[in-house]
């Protein structure tokens, strides 16, 4: 039997859904935090879900790939050595409205962690992991995806994709897991109208009118970037503008750099990985004392050579950037992705 | 909620963050977007935050000393041996034997409570911290000078501000929430004037950079303030221009080695100004002749074509509640809120609502306590790390009858005590800090403390009903509804309010008035009384440098609560271990000497020497050779410990040296 290629839900049922969905996995969903900034977090009831929200303060990558994430512990096992216990992290996980930019992020992730060799610790969780994301109707001020090519609306990668129509959710299947959840949702959802479909195709044209202000000049910054072409005293100038907090690293959806650190008491102990920041003097500091990226500069160069150069991008099937604007947001000084691609562009400053 | 709000345990800015929790496990940190100080940002010790609360290296369980090294113990034997020595040392030698420090890093509620202790409990008022270095400590005795150790201005008035003076400062390392404001500002063509012996990152970004030879820097403020005045009519009975009337920018330049052009530029600049900011640390107050500059600095306000309502001293705090622990009374000479001990209907009041007599003596500031006391009491201060003269504090700690220390880690001052008391960190309890613009924020408990570690707050209240005054709270929270009662500066706060909004700063009435007048003001004079000759020393063939300690550089990368959390020690450099002792010197003079990068140096003063290794640097000034003040222990025979001549609050001064290749 074929399956209806769109689904629709009523907002009423929606709530319904959730609390099944509650019930069955840990769900994480944006969700408003003291103070009213809303970040991705675990919910505990339906009502808990900021469906409204614009942007989350945290990516998605905090839950499958923790800032602090143990790895293993370790245990004397009598004069005979150590037993070594691997932690990987089986909790089922349902990712509830999480923007397409986000989404976008993880299935970059997916192909740094997925390559050989596999990163079992990443890769366990996102196993258990289940995609549902939310498209976006309304541009936020710092954000720019569509110059990244990742939303407001995805084609793919979603398990499934949800988009706000006048009374009702629209509901894309991305995947057979996606159908899974439609299927045990016994009810809930019914085959969505042509019309509804029709609806749904207009508001992402429209919608991509409203995003349509180019934020970020990708294409001129890989062709500069990858051949080279940045003068070094553009770089020593984006460089007087990094405080090196490290802020840019952690709130993007697409870095993944990480350093261990062990503990140990008697008997027993742990290895943890830690996030860790390519802008950080000590990042690349050698055994040695050596540190062939002393200078601030070179680290800003390494860092978007990384984010913008072909080389990267080839491999990676798509530049490092989903348009998320967390850094524009979180840089102490001014070398978030437009300002950055803007001055490549221009050759100064 | 998994996302705890909270304030940031570093510095005095007091950014927001949030801290990430799965079940009671802390994950990580994230800014808050909507956090009026961090505004969605965070430095790399903000962002490291939660890693100093899940490090492996915390206290769990209290020591008590056996012999000569400290064992476990329980909470029992540790606690009751505290309430026993304190009660009998209290019977033999009165409270005055004993003294206590708490923290510029504890929240507000343990530290009215630790203060509470001490004066009511244990009949002392030799109540300080030693961190309280970070400011101009001993102007409180002063009226004059009260304002310029309270931050009269706020962050925001950075964006506001239409030039910026960075004072002996470096925002990048010290106080990132300002930095980020100051670049900005920049950014926007907002003049910056940097002044400084080493050129810091925002100096790059500065339209003026002046470097005074250390030790001259009120020289240079008076001769900035002579340009200034220059450009008004003087207003009868002017004291401040006649101060200044000699200080004209060929007699700045003899005294500083600034160019008159330079110094005439930058008054230039401030007397067109109208909103003129002055952002200093300690970098200003710990110099020499630190209270008369920092008099003349307020004075640029009244040199510039500011109004009335514009407050133009920006002073930043290296602690997180530096300004709380002086709000809640940790001073010798006054309970919570500035209230004078040797007021009479003080005393009175507090002594009904504590339900004891208190003492109406003055009590010791840090630096003199120790090594007059017979017990010290240590609750999250490490005067070993913080006060200049790190041997004589070994020495007075060691000679000390009773040393109990309370903190997360074992400190240079803890692995000196007889009992330590493993407290919590700020993820692990409630409470409140104070930032640096007198922002009262909540600190909320996201984890629980490790092993048998408990909160601060708790461990007090214990231990003040082992020594006869027992303190019954349910929470923090009761305890900062006692702290408004009593509190006038408080009197608007409650945890209610504070979960309403981001924090309540609490108000200097007319802070103008007090930037201009003194705090508390009884129309105090305005600017230094006079300039006098520079402390700059006088250099010669022999000693032809100028060594000063710096103490923005390196601060952090020495600081327990960086050297504890393992990914933010390493971004901090702290990762490579014992070396000696790094001696910036510009690349001019390390050419002139052959000088290269590591180069092992012998440091000649006239009191003695030392080894340090060359650091070539493009940011200092030829003629001044800088080394970190957290390396004053290895430097203290050429950079000896000396005291600030008007206050005797001990300072670090520069002197000339001589450098040689070993």
């Amino acid at each position: 039997m074929s399956q209806p290629a769109a689904y629709v839900i009523t907002r009423p049922r929606l709530a319904e859904w959730v609390g099944k969905l509650i019930g069955r996995a840990q769900v994480i969903a944006p969700r408003r935090a003291q103070g009213g900034d809303v970040a991705y977090d675990i919910v505990e009831t339906p009502d808990q879900v900021a469906w409204d929200y614009s942007t989350s303060i945290n990516p998605l990558k905090r839950f499958l790939f923790p800032q602090g994430d143990e790895l293993l512990r370790w245990q004397r096992a009598g004069d005979d050595g150590l037993q070594l216990e691997p932690t990987y992290d089986e909790t089922d996980r349902i990712f509830l409205a999480v923007r397409s930019c986000d989404l976008s992020g993880v299935l970059f992730l997916d192909r740094v962690f997925s390559r050989e060799p596999e990163d079992v610790y990443y890769m366990t969780r996102r196993q258990h992991s289940t995609l549902i994301s939310l498209t976006c109707s309304e541009p936020v001020e710092d954000c720019f995806c569509v110059c990244a090519d990742a939303g407001p609306f995805l084609e793919t990668g979603f398990d499934l994709q949800l988009t706000a129509l006048s009374d009702d959710y629209l509901v894309e299947v991305g995947t057979e897991k996606g159908q899974e959840l439609i299927n045990q949702a016994e009810g809930l959802f019914a085959p969505a109208p042509d019309e509804l479909i029709q609806a749904r195709r207009d508001l992402e044209k429209e919608v991509e009118a409203r995003f349509a202000e180019h934020k970020s000049y990708f294409a001129a910054a890989l062709r500069k970037v990858t051949f080279d072409r940045v003068p070094d005293e553009l770089w020593e100038e984006m460089a007087d503008r990094c405080l090196e907090c490290g802020g840019c690293s952690f709130v993007c959806p697409t870095c993944t750099c990480f350093l261990t650190a062990d503990w140990q008491s008697e008997g027993e102990g742990h290895r943890d990985r830690l996030w860790d920041s390519c802008l950080y003097s000590c990042y690349t500091l050698e055994a040695s004392g050596h540190n062939p990226r002393a200078q601030r500069r070179d680290r800003v160069k390494a860092r978007f050579f990384h984010k913008l150069s072909y080389q990267f991008a080839k491999e990676l099937e798509t530049h490092g950037c989903v348009g998320c604007g967390r850094c524009i947001a979180t840089c102490l000084g001014s070398n978030d992705m437009p300002t950055v691609t803007a001055r490549i562009r221009r050759g100064a400053i | 909620m998994p996302h705890v709000l909270t304030t940031c345990p570093y510095c005095g800015c007091g950014c927001g963050l949030y801290l990430q929790v799965e079940g009671r496990r802390l994950l990580g940190t994230t800014a808050s977007a909507g956090h009026p100080v961090g505004q969605g940002r965070l430095c790399a010790k903000g962002w490291h935050a939660h890693e100093l609360a899940t490090s492996g290296t915390r206290l769990r369980t209290p020591l008590v000393r056996r012999g000569s090294s400290l064992q476990q113990a329980s909470w029992e034997e540790a606690l009751s041996l505290v309430g026993e020595r304190l009660t009998a040392i209290k019977a033999e030698s009165g409270g005055a034997a004993i003294g206590v420090l708490a923290s510029a890093r504890a929240t507000n509620e343990e530290n009215y409570l630790l203060a509470k202790l001490a004066r009511s409990a244990l009949g002392t008022n030799n109540v300080d911290f030693s961190a309280r270095l970070d400011a101009l400590p001993g102007l409180f005795d002063l009226p004059k000078y009260r304002h310029l150790s309270l931050c009269t201005a706020g962050l925001d008035d950075i964006a506001a501000a239409d030039l910026v003076f960075l004072w002996q400062t470096d925002p990048v390392e010290e106080h990132p929430a300002a930095a980020a404001r100051v670049l900005r500002a920049a950014e926007a063509g907002v003049p910056v004037v940097e002044v400084t012996a080493r050129r810091g990152q925002l100096g790059e970004l500065a339209q003026i950079s002046l470097a005074p030879r250390p030790g001259s820097e009120l020289q240079l403020a008076a001769g900035l303030l002579h340009v200034a005045l220059s450009k008004t009519e003087p207003a009868e009975g002017d004291s401040l221009a006649a101060t200044v009337a000699n200080c004209t920018p060929d007699q700045t330049e003899a005294a500083t080695d600034v160019p008159a052009s330079d110094v005439i530029r930058a008054g230039e600049a401030l007397a067109a100004a109208d909103k003129p900011l002055v952002i200093y640390t300690r970098g200003a107050s710990l110099g020499p002749q630190g209270a008369d500059t920092l008099m003349a600095l307020s004075a640029f306000g009244k040199a510039s074509e500011a109004d009335d309502s514009w407050c133009s001293l920006l002073w930043l705090s290296s602690y997180c509640n530096f300004q709380g622990a002086r709000d809640m009374g940790v001073l010798p000479y006054f309970l919570a809120g500035y209230q004078p001990v040797s007021e009479e209907t003080t005393r009175a009041k507090f002594a009904e609502a504590w339900g004891a007599a208190l003492p109406s003596e003055a009590g010791l500031p840090s630096w003199e306590m120790l090594g007059r006391v017979r017990a010290l009491f240590v609750m999250g201060d490490d005067p070993v790390s913080s006060l200049p003269d790190v041997a004589a504090t070994r020495q007075a700690l060691g000679n000390t009858d009773f040393l109990v220390v309370q903190d997360i880690f074992l400190t240079p001052t803890a692995e000196m005590a007889h009992v330590v008391l493993p407290g919590a960190s700020f993820a692990e309890k409630d409470g409140t800090f104070t930032n640096t613009e007198r922002r009262v924020q909540r600190v909320r408990r996201a984890a629980d403390p490790p092993g048998e570690a408990r909160a601060d707050w708790e461990i007090i209240c214990d231990l003040s009903g082992r020594l006869g005054r027992p303190m019954d709270y349910a929470s923090p929270a009761q305890v900062m509804a006692e702290i408004a009662e009593l509190v006038p500066i408080y009197s608007e706060i409650s945890y209610q309010r504070l979960d309403e909004d981001w924090g309540v700063r609490w108000s200097l009435d007319g802070a103008v008035s007090a930037e201009r007048a003194g705090f508390g003001g009884e129309g105090e004079e305005e600017g230094p009384a006079s300039v006098s000759q520079p402390a700059a020393p006088t250099v010669d063939e022999e000693y032809p440098f100028v060594l000063v300690a710096d103490h923005s550089l390196g601060a952090w990368a020495a600081d327990k609560l960086v050297v504890n959390a393992v990914g933010l020690r390493r971004q901090q450099g702290a990762d490579r271990g014992e070396q000696l002792p790094e001696l910036w010197m510009s690349r001019a003079d390390c050419q002139k000497g052959e000088l290269r990068e590591g180069t092992r140096v012998r440091v000649r003063a006239r009191t003695g020497e030392m080894d340090a290794a060359v650091h070539v640097s493009d940011a200092v000034h030829a003629g001044a050779v800088v080394l970190s003040a957290v390396m004053r222990e290895a430097a203290a025979s050429v950079l000896p410990p000396g005291a600030d001549s008007e206050t005797g609050v001990p300072v670090l001064r520069p002197v000339a040296v001589s450098v040689e290749k070993v």
